[in-house]
């Protein structure tokens, strides 16, 4: 493999397939991903600086419609890759401590190592299509991470599914998307799409296709329900998917489509609306949650909610602001979630009226806690602060009305940040332990402690190496996603007293002093309820429920029903050429054949209304007689003479045939069947056989008919061509034909003699096994 | 006048269908002879013919591959029917490979079940080749016969019977309609051979004809039927639920695919110049079928009736390829029904693996904890399941990926995304399958698959083609293209 960067995305897929394929213990399966994840690490700290740009596809996948898996290698899609691949180390590092030896943990390890390669993918795809697949590849990688632990717990199904739906069906919308830009712009590639010329409709379909991608996978509002369903996962699977990784694959797309499509209309109309909404529910059901580890899953959607709300924004310095917050946020929310699931472990119990006091049992623990929870609720110094600050100031540039939205979103979701932030701190930590499990309750292992512990330290350094962070990182990865550099004020910890900085520290102050002093006054009984999971499911059903429905309706029905349907649908098109009648469509009419048509229609009208199968019988033949009748008034005798000869006949088989069933009536219906439905169909085949027949005889050219009518006399020395056809042009088909019908004669009574009747008495049912009845 | 009979010479171009159609009548003698032949023997024997079918295949292609018309015009070598002669030859050999448990577990005669096999395959290697549409009728109808006999072979079962006089009758009637509809458009164009059609309807004045218009509607409602597209469909479930699982695939496979392949020839060959009007109809079909399809799928509980379902909306995908009649539509159709015979196949076969007598084994219940007990077989079905939806790395993410993008191409935009919509909803009924299979723990009643070396090859084999359709796709794709451009 030539290229680097393939190897970068092979190897922790190779690693993962071998954890789930060989048996390995958890500990060694959790050793090999982590280090293959160590390798894709320095791979992409190797790509770092190096050659810039989209690279030659590796493969080329779909001929024809520029589907390939090419890489793109620039400073912003290397970051991505080596956040995925660095937080992939330690939270593979981590599941190995985490789980205990025996198929789940296996099977998650592998998983996990398996989704750090689509995710891997993902970052780095240049081809649209190449993205799209990674995109459904880590949504199919959530799905069973979700539902690891099987049968123990259905209620991870349901979860697992919901996230899968939506996910999933946001990607195909996506994909649609793609299919547009390429279909209608020749674009495939990220790298070609800030300098493709767009046509507007077609930029705005694109995006507005792409939209539910991004709200979806990054569980905004109103698809945000998904994302604490997903908490049935272990807690290493929604540190790394659901915190840290998959759920900002849909920031990651709009970062990639920022250039392109920053400045449409829909970008801010949408995503702003979309980002406050999600910023401020999400902060409001944290505040309410008593599991600490849906309490950050809700401050993860709320977290979402504010990045989209700062990229909605679409000015650079917003996409400057929403990078850097991406990063931070990823950090410290898996250093969280690790942290949950290390007090999991220790206590036996995330309900946060049982823990408490943790902070002697666990110091270590206890301090990474505290500096990941002060970068999320943004106090300075540490990274959190810089990005939040970076946030604040950026939104006070934007119109007047999407200013105050995001302004609003913003004060309001980050005020509730810092209040679940303190509240989560301190009452897991702080105080007195509240339940017997907390107090007996010992510190993690080192295998728990080193990543959250990591994470910390990563997220202490961040604020004083501002400058750095300034230099080597935020600089080359914003100028890489807005394609030039973008002019900014240099981040660093302090810029002097400025409106920002004022609203930053009024935030943190009055969102501590909220969760001591306010949250219980204002806020005693939190909403908790699954509103969204409940309207999913609800709105499921109702699907379900129309096509079991549909299904029912014709489920099991006779085939005459099924029959009328493909009749009635294969005669209505017909009647969009239904011909308006003409005076000349009446040449021939004569008082006599009127009155042979009423006497018809009165016939019909008594067939409807027999009851006895003999009346049926003779009505139906004198209907038969009656258009005889007919044809001898248009002349045509010799018609008269075969339509006679076959009603006469049809009637005496009838007859013969009447004397073999059970005498007496048939027995009418339990529940009569309505009629209605008959003669609509009836009347649809009726009439558009009839207009069938008006349209033929109306047509323009016929060359059959002239053929025949020409050469009739001339070939055949015969005047009627009808019986000219019969035995002379089609005399060989004729004769064959009437060969067929006598050998399916004599088959027909091979078979009867070889048989009794099941009414004759018995034995027919006896004879061979197996043979033929 | 040239003389009707033809010259022997071009008989030779009918060789795969006179060895298949012989052979498969010589089967039938054995079968009647040999009264303990065994099951064995005779399974052999009509692989044997499916083989020899294929070397005469290999044979005449080079001497007439290259789109000569023989007798009398009727009949047409061209690569496109080369593509589908080759894959119906493989649905025929897997369809064999799959009856065999269910034949030696019913103790039929295997001469007469096999020997209607091969005939409904001779049908089908005529449906590709036929240059006329008599000759296009006479080849449906025989496979169509056979068919209904195999629907219904299930003797003991009254579902079985129940579904072989459905799909008699029901056939029956669309086979008069489609005659009906013949006859109309002999009656407006005066030919029945295709490239005359072309030329006659091209003609100015022709396209306005009503009798050619009912003729046309009627031929279209007649093959519609054939490949089970809304609301032609309704004989669809009770067929594939009743008929014997192997015959359920043949048809959902076998004679879907080449239904289309028919359709195809039919109308892009012989009816261009009011390829605006079919177009609109399809169109309307092709949306009618995924969302019928999907919906109806969601609620069963009987895996086969849910696969019958979800055949019907994949009809309706498989017709966005005619709806957009450029040339991606045309070959992408091609691509996505090569993928969809191996997935269907597969996904049936495991269908096979797991049912009983009595219709047991059929609900979703019965695939509990699949995973623990057969893990290749339920690896398998996923993959098949993934390649039902449309996602990566498969053939039917592929096929699909093409199709929507021929439709957007040819400006059918909201049919592809109305695809792409009930595609994210058969996902929800093909991962309850999966969810079964993976997250649910097995009980008492829980079948246990059987062990049956041929079959779990066959799945192999699919399963096998169903990702390298996915994965490199490339020279299939070169295939498909080939064939699909050699149709004028």
């Amino acid at each position: 493999m030539t290229e680097p960067l393939s190897l970068l995305v092979l190897l922790p897929a190779l690693a993962g397939a071998v954890g789930l394929a060989a048996r390995l213990p958890v500990r060694w399966a959790a050793a090999l991903t982590t280090a293959a994840s160590a390798g894709s690490v320095a791979l992409a700290a190797a790509a770092w600086g190096g050659a810039d740009g989209p690279r030659a596809a590796v493969w080329s996948w779909a001929p024809g419609l520029g589907v390939e898996v090419a890489w793109r290698a620039n400073a912003a899609t290397l970051a991505l890759a080596l956040l995925v691949a660095g937080i992939g180390a330690l939270v593979l590092q981590y599941a190995g401590a985490y789980f205990q030896d025996g198929p789940v943990g296996r099977r998650a390890v592998g998983l996990l190592a398996l989704f750090e390669a689509a995710m891997l993918g993902l970052v780095l795809s240049d081809n649209l299509f190449a993205f799209y697949v990674f995109w459904e590849l880590t949504s199919l990688c959530s799905y069973f991470l979700i539902a690891v632990e099987g049968a123990e717990k259905p209620e991870a199904h349901a979860a697992a599914g919901r996230a899968l739906l939506l996910t999933v069906g946001g990607g195909l919308a996506m994909l649609m998307g793609f299919v547009l830009l390429a279909a209608g712009a020749g674009v495939t590639r990220f790298s070609d799409l800030a300098g493709a010329d767009l046509p507007p409709g077609l930029a705005v379909a694109a995006l507005a296709l792409c939209l539910p991608a991004v709200i979806t996978k990054s569980a905004q509002v109103p698809a945000h329900f998904w994302l604490p369903g997903a908490m049935a996962a272990p807690s290493p699977v929604s540190a790394y998917l659901h915190s840290a990784t998959m759920v900002k694959a849909g920031l990651v797309l709009l970062l990639f489509l920022f250039p392109a499509f920053a400045p449409s209309p829909l970008w801010a109309l949408v995503l702003v609306p979309v980002g406050a909404a999600t910023c401020v529910w999400g902060s409001y059901r944290a505040l309410g949650e008593d599991d600490v580890k849906l309490l950050m899953a809700w401050s993860t959607v709320s977290q979402l909610g504010l990045l989209t709300l700062t990229l909605g924004l679409g000015t650079e310095l917003a996409l400057r602001a929403a990078t850097l917050h991406l990063f931070a946020h990823a950090l410290f929310k898996a250093g969280l979630f690790l942290t949950v699931g290390a007090v999991d472990h220790a206590a036996h119990t995330r309900s946060l009226s049982a823990l408490g006091g943790l902070g002697r049992r666990a110091p270590l623990l206890a301090g990474a806690a505290a500096l990941l929870a002060a970068s999320m609720a943004g106090v300075p110094p540490v990274v959190g602060f810089l990005s939040k600050e970076l946030i604040l100031k950026k939104a006070m540039l934007g119109e007047w009305w999407i200013h105050a939205l995001a302004i609003g979103g913003i004060v309001a979701g980050s005020i509730g940040t810092v209040a679940y932030s303190s509240r989560f701190f301190f009452e897991t930590f702080a105080g007195e332990p509240r339940s017997g499990g907390t107090r007996e309750a010992h510190a993690p292992g080192a295998g728990l402690l080193a990543a959250p512990l990591l994470l910390a330290l990563a997220v202490l350094a961040g604020g004083p190496a501002a400058p750095w962070v300034e230099r080597h990182f935020l600089a080359p990865v914003t100028a890489a996603l807005a394609g030039a550099p973008v002019e900014a004020v240099p981040l660093s910890l302090w810029y002097g007293v400025n409106a920002a900085f004022v609203l930053s520290l009024a935030i943190v102050t009055f969102g501590y002093l909220f969760d001591r002093w306010l949250r219980l006054r204002l806020l005693p009984h939190a909403w908790a309820g699954e509103e969204g999971a409940v309207a999913f499911d609800r709105f499921f059903d109702r699907v379900q429920r129309l096509g079991g429905a549909i299904a029912a309706a014709l489920a099991d029905a006779p085939p005459r029903i099924y029959a009328a349907i493909a009749l009635t649908v294969a005669l209505l098109p017909a009647w969009t050429r239904l011909a308006p009648p003409r005076a000349a469509d009446l040449d021939g009419a004569s008082p006599l054949a009127a009155a042979v048509l009423v006497l018809l229609a009165m016939v019909l009208a008594a067939l409807l209304a027999a009851h006895s199968r003999l009346t049926a019988v003779l009505l139906l033949s004198a209907v038969g007689i009656a258009v005889a009748a007919l044809f001898r008034l248009l002349s045509a005798p010799d018609l008269m003479l075969t339509q006679l000869l076959v009603e006469v006949l049809t009637t005496v088989f009838f007859v013969l045939a009447l004397r073999l069933l059970p005498p007496g009536l048939p027995q009418p219906p339990p529940r009569p069947e309505s009629r209605a439905p008959r003669a609509a169909v009836a009347a649809i085949v009726g009439v558009g056989l009839g207009a069938l027949v008006l349209a033929v005889q109306r047509d323009g050219p016929r060359p059959l008919r002239d053929f025949f009518l020409r050469a009739a006399p001339e070939l055949a020395q015969g005047n009627n061509p009808v019986n000219v056809v019969l035995v002379d042009f089609r005399g060989l088909d004729t004769a064959v034909e009437s060969l067929v019908v006598v050998l399916a004669a004599f088959g027909a009574v091979a078979l009867l003699r070889g048989t009794e009747l099941p009414g004759g008495g018995g034995p027919g049912e006896g004879g061979r096994r197996g043979g033929p009845r | 006048m040239s003389s009707p009979f033809p010259a022997p010479a071009e008989l030779l171009a009918l060789a795969p269908e006179i060895a298949l159609g012989l052979l498969g009548c010589l089967l039938l003698v054995v079968g009647v002879l040999g009264r303990g032949a065994s099951h064995r023997l005779a399974a052999g024997l009509a692989l044997g013919a499916v083989g020899v079918s294929a070397v005469a295949l290999w044979a005449v292609a080079g001497e007439f591959g290259g789109g000569r018309l023989v007798l009398a015009a009727s009949f047409v070598l061209d690569r496109y029917a080369l593509f589908w002669k080759a894959l119906v030859l493989v649905a025929t050999a897997l369809a064999v490979v799959v009856s065999q448990r269910f034949v030696e577990e019913g103790r039929y005669r295997p001469g007469e079940y096999y020997a209607l096999l091969l005939l409904a395959g001779t049908g089908m290697l005529l449906m590709a080749s036929g240059h006329n549409l008599l000759v296009l009728w006479i080849s449906l109808e025989l496979m169509a016969l056979a068919s209904y006999v195999l629907a219904g072979y299930f003797r003991e079962e009254r579902r079985s019977q129940e579904a072989g006089l459905k799909y008699f009758v029901l056939g029956a009637v669309s086979s008069g309609i489609l005659l009906y509809g013949i006859s109309l458009v002999y009656g407006s164009l005066g030919t029945l051979r295709l490239d005359e059609m072309a030329a006659a309807a091209a003609a100015p004045g022709a396209a306005d004809s009503r009798l050619l218009a009912a003729g046309w509607i009627l031929l279209l409602s007649g093959l519609l039927f054939k490949v089970a597209a809304a609301p032609f469909h309704v004989w669809t479930p009770d067929v594939y639920t009743g008929a014997p699982t192997p015959v359920t695939a043949f048809l959902a496979a076998g004679s879907k695919a080449i239904s289309f392949a028919l359709l195809a020839r039919v109308f892009v060959q012989g009816l261009p110049a009011l390829a605006a009007e079919w177009q609109l109809l399809l169109a309307v079909v092709s949306a009618l079928s995924m969302v019928w399809g999907n919906v109806a799928a969601l609620t069963q509980r009987n895996v086969k009736r849910m696969l019958a379902y979800s055949s019907i909306a994949h009809a309706g995908y498989a017709l966005l390829g005619l709806v957009a009649a450029n040339r991606v539509g045309s070959w992408a159709l091609l691509f996505y029904l090569l993928s969809y015979v191996f997935v269907t196949f597969g996904t049936f076969a495991v269908v096979i693996l797991l049912e009983r007598r009595e219709y047991a084994g059929e609900t979703y219940q019965d695939y509990a904890g699949l995973a623990r007990r057969a893990p290749f077989l339920a690896a398998a079905l996923l993959v098949f399941l993934l390649a039902l939806t449309g996602i990566p790395p498969t053939g039917g993410f592929v096929g699909k990926l093409y199709l929507f993008a021929a439709a957007v191409q040819a400006g059918w935009a909201w049919l592809a995304v109305l695809g792409v919509l009930t595609s994210a909803l058969s996902l929800y009924y093909y991962f309850r399958l999966v969810v079964w299979m993976y997250q649910q723990e097995a009980t008492e009643t829980t079948p246990t698959p059987l062990a049956a070396p041929s079959l779990v090859g066959a799945i192999a084999l699919c399963l096998l083609a169903t990702l390298a359709l996915g994965i490199v796709p490339g020279p299939f794709v070169a295939l498909a293209q080939a064939a699909a451009l050699s149709v004028p």
